[in-house]
């Protein structure tokens, strides 16, 4: 794995508690989660399974267990420049925008608000 | 954060769920939407997967398709600006039981589950607007079934044009309607319930009768009059 994809990893302990939030799900089938030139319409916090980032139809990047993809440029309206594909058996948390301004906006900041804070300044898509 | 489109000057903002708020809350809405652009032939979202908001279109076409068993895709509903998708299974938890597909370039806003049911609960004109959408698409529905039952194939297509003549007609300077919406023949005649061969059939003699005519993929209509006529429409 590189070294950008360690960056958007999330601490086990705070799984937990993202999962306690929003319920996982599993997709049976492949599916494009977001195309070039779109905003992804929710960030993805990767479970189990693995998540493509292609370009022009080639693997550019594979995300794993921990990975929260898309969440910098959902919260500041930029365009992704691949295309995400979610694989067949893939568990993942959808984290809408409305949940990650809640916990943003929580007065007291605990460590989920400081893991959050700190992935949005991460671009998903750097190699 | 850059700043999308607003929902005041979208396009479609008269028709749509949230035009009766007021421009504070359309800013909370602004705050909350993620607008997209989608290319012809791009899914917003595949039958069975999970739904975590609505749709709302603001420029384009969009189709919603479901496969049956036999792998045939049908047109179920053709939505355009100013309509939402995924509000249904997104209020009966259930997966989508349809996917969505750009027929063109589309722009097109996602609202979150969180947000929609804070509106629902707060702003009775955004759950009012929801309703009359739901029943329009039941009314809809209900026209759809009762067609394929009790028309023929020579009824059913007419019935079509002069929907998609009211939905996606532009009256030409001469009077005629143009249909601005390139669908395949193939999709005309899921829309129907009939075989790819039957509706061109039907088309030819549509034109033969003067009732229509084609340029290229584009339909227009003719004598509106006489295709009400023969869609034998009930009243």
């Amino acid at each position: 794995m590189n070294k950008q994809n360690e960056l958007l990893k999330i601490p086990e302990s705070q799984i937990d508690v993202i999962q306690n939030m929003v319920r996982p799900l599993k997709y049976s089938s492949s599916s494009n989660l977001f195309y070039a030139g779109q905003i992804p319409i929710v960030a993805y916090l990767l479970l189990e399974g693995l998540i493509h980032f292609t370009k022009n139809g080639k693997v550019v990047n594979t995300f794993s267990r921990g990975n929260v993809i898309g969440l910098k440029e959902l919260m500041n309206n930029q365009p992704v420049d691949v295309d995400a594909q979610i694989l067949p058996g893939t568990k993942v948390c959808f984290i809408d925008r409305s949940t990650i301004l809640g916990i943003l906006e929580q007065k007291v900041p605990d460590s989920l608000n400081e893991v959050i804070s700190k992935l949005i300044r991460i671009d998903s898509t750097v190699r | 954060m850059k700043t999308p489109t607003k929902c005041e000057k979208c396009p479609s903002n008269s028709s749509g769920i949230f035009c009766e708020l007021s421009s504070l809350e359309h800013e909370d809405v602004d705050k909350h939407k993620v607008i997209n652009k989608y290319k012809k032939g791009q899914t917003l979202f595949v039958q069975g997967n999970h739904p975590f908001g609505i749709f709302c279109i603001s420029t384009g076409n969009i189709k919603v398709t479901k496969v049956g068993a036999d792998g045939k895709e049908s047109i179920v509903r053709l939505c355009h600006g100013g309509d939402i998708i995924g509000h249904r299974s997104l209020f009966t938890e259930e997966h989508y039981t349809a996917t969505a597909t750009a027929i063109e370039d589309s722009e097109v806003c996602f609202i979150d589950k969180n947000f929609i049911l804070k509106m629902i609960n707060e702003k009775p004109s955004v759950s009012l607007s929801i309703i009359n959408k739901l029943s329009t698409d039941m009314g809809k529905a209900e026209s759809k079934l009762s067609s394929l039952h009790q028309k023929n194939v020579r009824e059913r297509l007419a019935e079509l044009l002069l929907v998609l003549s009211r939905s996606h007609g532009k009256v030409q300077a001469d009077g005629r309607t143009k249909i601005d919406l390139k669908l395949t023949r193939e999709e005309m005649a899921t829309m129907i319930g009939t075989a790819n061969e039957t509706l061109i059939r039907f088309i030819s003699e549509f034109k033969d009768e003067k009732l229509i005519e084609q340029e290229g993929k584009t339909i227009i209509i003719n004598n509106e009059e006489k295709l009400t006529e023969w869609a034998n429409l009930p009243y």
